[in-house]
């Protein structure tokens, strides 16, 4: 081990003990609730149209509704361009997802999937969205539609957004934890537990 | 080998600086002896190296990695953790034999594992000690529940653990803070558990609720599988080696990857010889005294490789059990969503992270099909949304647009888990030796794993199975697996123990009842490779207890000039 590490190393109850001392005196701040959240730049490596695309798919996989923003207001389409970036595998999931979107809004309506209207994009995604009820000739897009998904949810509740959204409450630390009576009597009375 | 200079006699070295080296390094300077301390791994710096409080958006991959490893299977413990350890650890491979299973989870960093783990600090049973005795089925221990229990009172007292005394004999009291109050699904599970005669009480963890030694009392983040940064959550490193390094008496090399442990013309070991990672040149350490805590398969690996003329198949193991009897601990996943949870008020469930309360096992003595027995640990609340947090909603509903967001608003905190982890009989199929041709990065001899279940874990995972959708039932849930298989991966929950077991014959064991080898008197070892049996109690409470009570006799030892 070198001197500077063996250093920082023994200079560490020092600190330690100054972190738990000031952690006494006032709990940390772990504040969420309160951030805000600027939608990051891009990380370019998609094509602008492809960027297009899968910033449309986004928000009709999370639109905004009465409760929080859409997708893309979380950088949902930044996320996964960013990993894609770095992935070879996500890239070509994504590359061969966002295309095979196009060709199909194509044959369906005449227009790349970006520049379809409403009607028709969610009318194309219903088409993979369920694997379970998917036909064979979809197949390829439900497996992307799948990753899709999963990251724009990712992305998505990953933010202050949608901590806001589903209502997060923690995130704060305390100094004592205890049960919160009027939720634990409205479980109690509902699982009928006394 | 380069010697430049004359390095020092030290009077022990210590492998290893998880839970078994910290304890080992922590007691034997405060009784004035002088240690040396080599982690394989890196030199930890909590500031830095721990991110708790950070939140997912504060990373622009929010824990996926820039390369999105998550979402390929390579961080199981995510990014937010704290482990520095890994199923795969780059450059130190291991093998594992045709039709075996294994996994085998590293850490390599000051303070091993314990700067992650859950915290579970249980105490063994008196019958846990006596296993043979109680059922017929493997080894007794050479020491009592009464020989170690003033050693886990004086570990619980240092290290800090919270429970409730409940006099149960399938978990012994012990020395407790006050436990967090329970949250509110806790409370259901409870109630609910009364009616089936299953107990749950206040969970046994080494997380402080009341400042201890300069500690401050736990924030009720649940952030401590990322390391804690106030160590109100015990870590080796924090509670023990960097209070250890005040004395003066302990100097730790990092990056210092053990080859083997040498031996004297008189069969006494005098020293370590190792590999500094960062130059790649192999080193020698002399001391009166070695103690290995590399973690229990390390520690075989270190012993098996340790050849000598004395010593031609390993050192200490002229029994052949090196590397034998190794178990891991049964486990096995049930979760359900729960209707009278939808649309409960939403509250704080952060406290501390994972159960503040459990199931200790509740049928000992009972006619099963298995033997032995389990503990449950439990899931629930409203959890800090991170990547992955609702991929499972979004799965199950295969939906998208408004109504994913509502389901997702809707099912979220409506859900339980259940976790079996129990205690695994050693076999005769399981265990890890020198794999004849592979070598790691630095041309050490790797690891080779053999592995299997035997019919007693694969009924009590069973039962388990049975038991958890009972629970749920009657919480008028809905039960649906988590595990894909019926049973868990050998290793998977890193409770790999047994390597180096004790016992009253040299015959059959390598160590006495103080962690001492039967061969070598100057040799110990300090993880949980002693461990005889491998109870349904969490290995790490004991491992401290015994690293205390091993240093206690290792220090008067070495007072008298018996080593």
């Amino acid at each position: 081990m070198s001197d500077i590490s063996r250093r920082t190393l023994i200079q560490l109850p020092a600190f330690a003990a100054a972190a738990a001392a000031a952690a006494q005196e006032a709990p940390h701040d772990h504040g969420s609730q309160s951030s805000s959240f600027a939608r990051p730049p891009r990380t370019v490596f998609l094509a602008d149209h492809e960027f297009a695309t899968l910033e449309k798919l986004c928000d009709c996989i999370l639109p905004a509704d009465e409760v929080s923003p859409a997708a893309s207001a979380a950088g949902a389409p930044e996320y996964i361009e960013l990993l894609c970036s770095g992935n070879a595998r996500l890239a070509q999931i994504f590359h061969g997802g966002l295309a095979w979107l196009d060709t199909q809004s194509r044959v369906r309506c005449g227009a790349n999937f970006a520049g379809a209207p409403p009607a028709e994009q969610i009318a194309l995604l219903e088409l993979i969205a369920d694997k379970r009820q998917a036909t064979a000739e979809y197949k390829a897009g439900v497996e992307f539609f799948d990753w899709a998904r999963r990251m724009t949810v990712d992305a998505f509740y990953t933010t202050p957004h949608g901590y806001r959204d589903v209502d997060y409450k923690g995130g704060k630390g305390m100094t004592q934890y205890e049960t919160p009576a009027a939720a634990l009597a409205q479980a109690l009375q509902k699982a009928n537990l006394k | 080998m380069q010697i430049t200079k004359a390095e020092p006699i030290y009077d022990v070295v210590v492998i290893g600086s998880g839970a078994g080296g910290g304890t080992v390094v922590h007691s034997l300077t405060q009784q004035g002896v002088k240690v040396l301390l080599l982690e394989a791994g890196g030199p930890l710096n909590p500031a830095k190296d721990f991110k708790e409080h950070i939140m997912p958006w504060h990373v622009p991959h929010r824990g996926a990695g820039e390369d999105g490893r998550y979402y390929f299977g390579g961080m199981k413990y995510g990014y937010f953790e704290a482990p520095n350890g890994y199923w795969d650890v780059p450059g130190e491979p291991y093998t594992v034999a045709k039709g075996s299973q294994f996994s085998w989870f590293r850490s390599r960093i000051v303070g091993g594992r314990t700067n992650h783990f859950g915290r579970i600090a249980l105490r063994f049973s008196d019958y846990d000690f006596k296993p043979k005795s109680t059922d017929g089925l493997g080894e007794d221990w050479p020491i009592t529940y009464e020989d170690v229990a003033p050693w886990y009172d004086k570990a619980e007292a240092f290290i800090g653990v919270h429970g409730t005394k409940e006099g149960l004999r399938t978990a012994p009291d012990g020395i407790f803070q006050p436990p967090p109050a329970p949250r509110v699904h806790e409370v259901l599970i409870q109630k609910s558990c009364a009616q089936l005669g299953i107990p749950v009480i206040p969970a046994r963890k080494a997380m402080i609720t009341k400042p201890l030694n300069g500690r401050a009392a736990c924030h009720y983040c649940g952030h401590c599988g990322r390391g804690c940064l106030t160590a109100s959550a015990y870590s080796s490193s924090q509670v023990q080696i960097f209070p250890a390094l005040k004395t003066g008496r302990l100097e730790i090399r990092t990056n210092a990857m053990v080859r083997e442990v040498t031996v004297a013309k008189d069969g006494l070991v005098d020293g370590v010889s190792y590999i500094d990672k960062l130059t790649r040149e192999e080193r020698r350490v002399k001391a009166r005294v070695v103690v290995l805590a590399a973690s229990s398969c390390e520690s075989a690996r270190i012993l098996l490789n340790s050849k000598s003329a004395s010593f031609p198949n390993g050192l200490a193991n002229s029994s052949g059990t090196v590397g034998k009897y190794l178990t891991d601990t049964v486990g096995l996943s049930v979760r359900g969503q729960i209707p009278a949870l939808e649309g409960l008020m939403h509250y704080d469930t952060d406290g501390i992270r994972g159960m503040h309360t459990y199931i200790p096992w509740w049928l000992f003595g009972k006619n099963l099909d298995f033997p032995r027995g389990y503990h449950v640990e439990m899931g629930g609340g409203f959890p800090q949304p991170q990547l992955g947090t609702f991929s499972g909603t979004a799965s199950r509903h295969q939906s998208f647009g408004a109504k994913l967001k509502r389901q997702i608003r809707e099912s979220y905190g409506t859900s339980i888990g259940f976790t079996g982890r129990g205690e695994m009989i050693p076999n005769e199929k399981s265990f890890c030796e020198i794999d004849p041709t592979v070598t790691d990065q630095f041309g050490i001899p790797v690891l080779r794993f053999h592995f299997a279940w035997s019919d007693h874990e694969l009924k009590q995972s069973a039962h388990m199975r049975k038991t958890f959708t009972e629970i749920i039932q009657n919480l008028g849930g809905r039960p649906e697996s988590i595990s894909s298989t019926n049973i868990t991966t050998g290793g998977e929950v890193i409770h790999e123990v047994g390597t180096a077991r004790m016992g009253k014959d040299p015959r059959t064991s390598v160590l006495n009842g103080f962690n001492q080898a039967h061969d070598v008197k100057n040799l110990f070892v300090a993880d949980a490779a002693p461990f005889t049996s491998n109870p349904d109690k969490n290995p790490t409470l004991t491992i401290i207890a015994l690293g205390m009570r091993m240093s206690s006799y290792l220090a008067e030892e070495m007072r008298k000039g018996n080593v």
